[in-house]
């Protein structure tokens, strides 16, 4: 009867990290499919990997920030808004008093929308994701009204070498830029007491307090960290494409929220994998890349993506 | 007033096994029509799954049961309720958001060609009220009623259903002293119109006033079935707890408790709502007990000192100084940690492994100068996993996966992690496997004998007799009493009989 168990236990425990790493059998797959029948069309070039590198840059980056938040147990659903808001307060603060004035206020405003979302979430007890649609629209409001829906030009070379449009030798600065959020965020997660209690706040936010956490103060700072990263791509966004436009961000929060969940974290928090999260989005780049490619239209990439997701999230471990 | 009435209910010869657990045996139980019939009995006794048999949640492994003569067999709740068996439960079956009337009338609604009528369950729940004596507007919102009025809507929704039999399970559970009084004259209503009641309750006290029979159960069977005149306090306890070969083993005081030198603890006029504020000292080495009956007050005296329920006035002194503690952080601080309650749900992150559990409240200690040194994390874990038992074969294990006891163990571990000064313990061995239950008194005893102190909530008196120096006896919402165990061997009979 003891060996019978011991069999099906250890079937069911194969059986459990097939389906854990499932999605990344999934990936390669499509890996190796676009490799094979891309190669012609450069898919595996260097030029073409490092474009996948840019174009994931800012999704990869907020993902960063967005793993920690949801690995606490909330949302964001602002951070879109806050991209395009940034964008231009960074470029028309640029164009009067120079880079750094430009970034310290882009960052700024960043922290300031995570404090109101904070206090909203921690402070008036409103499900986060609630406030946050509502920042979300006010935000948006904003930025189309700042410069009446006009795009702001930038044309400060440092600033665009620096956020975005840059390259050392072959490696693009929007790269660096990924490389350096990814290591800082994993190892505040992985390593530090701070992250230990941003994954127990997720995990169980009661036991956290009682074990004598602040979960509040937690939250808090998460929600102003996730408001600075955002406000980061913007900076990247206004680099890369020499101006700032009130649209930079619309359709970001989508791919981010894919790509933290296709990266292994759950969406009920107490998990925060921000390697995964760096892997979902540029699984996500590399399907996009690859679509093109292959000369789908946009409408189809969409549909696309949006069949991707579903076979991540149906795949993931669900507790 | 006294008839020979007929049996409206037999239930002869029941036993009940689950796989192979027997937890019932030939237990006889028989109701007469129009009388009050208390079920009383320790947890785990039997109560509860003899009256899921009688409900319909459960089948019976063998024995008859018969009502108003007919022999039945239930396979669901829904028979039950066919056959006239209604029960109020301690969780009531209303829907908060709803109104009275709606409640009386859930899932049966007065209807005319589809749409309910309204105007009519109003006045016929007007009706149903005022024939159980009471008055409690119909429109009302069921949130909007206390808790005591919401057991009375309860009832009559069960009434308003023909239900010749009604199980009331620890009705009086959250009521005050004079909400009781309301119930019970409810309860001699019911009486007249011909309805029987099974009452099943702790409050012993309270079945002199309004039962007519009781029967006690002990470890699934039948002890005794009296009439109340013909029993008192002392008989039934004794009943409920037998004459035990093996009580528990008491674990003695190793130290050397010095009363006369300042307390560690001192609680001066907490306000709880009862007749009395309450204040008591606790000394270092010593295990304070704190027992009383469900809802006395015990509970909410431990979450008013950890924080939890900040709102509570009083004093709170810590050698010697005035605190003030308005959030579990600051019980920390002042390091007071707590076994809560319901381990999984309030003290464990269950998808996390031992050693994350165990590490949660010293996480700012394990820093080095940027990150955790994982090294002593580990050994810290370790440490703990050896000291006090848990049976794995690693730190990594997800705690979901330990048995009850063990997870308990964890919980704790994450406490003496802490290094705290007073541990509080709500109810620890609640669910824990037998071994596991002495093992884990066995560490409160020891903690207190390194000069610390303990308070110690246990719904199993027995416990409290074997682990505790003193304890406080609640009721109401007011210390009540002291047992020392220096003056007298706290007993799970002196407890149970001091706390009614």
């Amino acid at each position: 009867m003891a060996e019978k168990k011991l069999q099906s236990k250890s079937q069911s425990n194969a059986a459990r990290i097939l389906r854990e790493y499932a999605i990344y059998f999934i990936m390669l797959g499509i890996f190796i499919i676009f490799a094979i029948f891309l190669r012609d069309k450069g898919f595996l070039s260097g030029v073409n990997i490092m474009n996948i590198f840019r174009q994931t840059a800012m999704i990869s980056i907020m993902a960063v920030g967005f793993t920690f938040l949801l690995a606490s147990g909330e949302f964001d659903l602002s951070i879109g808004s806050t991209v395009a808001l940034s964008a231009l307060v960074g470029a028309l603060v640029l164009q009067r008093a120079g880079i750094i004035p430009a970034v310290l206020a882009a960052l700024a405003l960043g922290a300031v929308i995570g404090v109101i979302n904070g206090a909203l979430v921690v402070k008036l007890r409103m499900p986060s994701f609630l406030a946050t649609i509502a920042t979300m629209g006010i935000i948006h409001g904003f930025a189309r009204w700042i410069t009446h829906l006009q795009a702001v030009p930038v044309t400060n070379d440092r600033f665009t070498y620096i956020f975005g449009a840059g390259n050392i030798g072959p490696i693009s600065t929007l790269f660096i830029w990924t490389i350096v959020a990814v290591v800082v965020g994993h190892f505040i997660m992985a390593k530090t007491s701070f992250g230990r209690k941003v994954l127990a706040a997720g995990g169980n936010k009661t036991a956290a307090i009682f074990s004598g956490i602040n979960v509040t103060n937690v939250k808090w700072l998460l929600f102003i960290a996730m408001g600075m990263v955002a406000a980061l791509a913007g900076l990247l966004y206004t680099g890369r494409l020499h101006a700032a436009r009130y649209t930079y961000g619309e359709a970001d929060l989508f791919t981010v929220v894919a790509a933290v969940v296709i990266g292994g974290n759950s969406i009920y928090g107490g998990k925060g994998t921000v390697i995964g999260a760096l892997i979902g989005s540029i699984i996500l780049g590399m399907i996009n890349n690859g679509l093109i490619l292959f000369g789908f239209s946009v409408d189809q990439q969409v549909i696309f993506r949006g069949v991707i997701i579903l076979i991540a999230v149906a795949l993931s471990p669900k507790e | 007033m006294e008839n020979t009435n007929q049996a409206i209910l037999e239930m002869s010869k029941i036993n009940k096994d689950f796989s192979g657990v027997q937890v019932l045996f030939d237990v006889d139980f028989e109701l007469k029509k129009g009388e009050v019939h208390a079920i009383i009995g320790q947890n785990g006794a039997g109560k509860s799954v003899l009256m899921k048999i009688l409900n319909g949640v459960f089948p019976r492994s063998s024995g008859r049961i018969t009502v108003d003569g007919t022999d039945v067999r239930f396979s669901n709740p829904q028979d039950a309720s066919n056959a006239g068996i209604g029960m109020i439960y301690q969780e009531f079956s209303l829907i908060p958001t709803m109104s009275v009337a709606r409640n009386i009338f859930l899932n049966r609604e007065i209807k005319k060609g589809g749409f309910t009528k309204d105007k009519e369950m109003l006045s016929r729940s007007k009706e149903i009220l005022e024939d159980l004596g009471v008055d409690i507007n119909p429109r009302t919102t069921l949130r909007d009623l206390s808790v005591s009025h919401k057991q009375l809507v309860e009832i009559g929704k069960v009434v308003s259903q023909d239900r010749k039999i009604i199980i009331m399970d620890e009705p009086t559970a959250s009521l005050t002293k004079g909400e009781v009084e309301i119930l019970n004259k409810v309860i001699r209503r019911l009486k007249e119109k011909g309805i029987s009641i099974i009452y099943i309750s702790h409050h012993l006290n309270e079945i002199f006033d309004v039962c007519d029979r009781v029967t006690v159960l002990r470890d699934g069977r039948k002890i005794l079935t009296e009439k109340v005149q013909d029993v008192d306090l002392s008989k039934l306890i004794e009943a409920m707890i037998g004459k035990k070969m093996t009580s528990g083993i008491v674990y003695e005081t190793k130290y050397e408790i010095d009363r006369s030198g300042p307390p560690k603890l001192e609680i001066k006029d907490l306000d709880l709502g009862g007749d009395e504020k309450i204040s008591f000292k606790l000394w270092p080495g010593e295990v304070l007990g704190l027992a009383g009956l469900m809802g006395a007050g015990q509970d909410r005296i431990i979450k008013a000192i950890f924080g939890i329920l900040p709102e509570l006035s009083k004093t709170m002194i810590i050698d010697g100084k005035e605190i003030k503690i308005k959030k579990p952080e600051d019980s920390l601080k002042y390091k007071v940690t707590m076994v809560p309650e319901e381990r999984q749900t309030q003290g464990l992150v269950i998808d996390h492994t031992i050693k994350s559990n165990i590490n949660l409240s010293i996480l700012d200690k394990l820093k080095g100068i940027l990150f955790i040194n994982d090294r002593k994390a580990n050994d810290i874990s370790k440490k703990y996993v050896d000291e006090l038992n848990v049976v794995t074969d690693t730190i990594f294990k997800k705690v979901k996966f330990l048995s009850g006891g063990n997870q308990q163990k964890v919980v704790i571990a994450k406490n003496l992690a802490a290094e705290p000064d007073i541990m509080i313990l709500n109810d620890p061995n609640f669910g824990v496997d037998v071994g596991a239950k002495q093992e884990i008194l066995q560490l409160v005893r020891k903690f207190a004998d390194t000069g610390k102190s303990a308070i110690f909530i246990s719904s199993e008196f027995e416990e409290v007799g074997q682990v505790c120096d003193r304890v406080l006896v609640l009721k109401d919402s007011s210390v009540s009493g002291e047992l020392s165990r220096e003056k007298e061997s706290i007993t799970e009979q002196s407890l149970l009989t001091a706390v009614q």
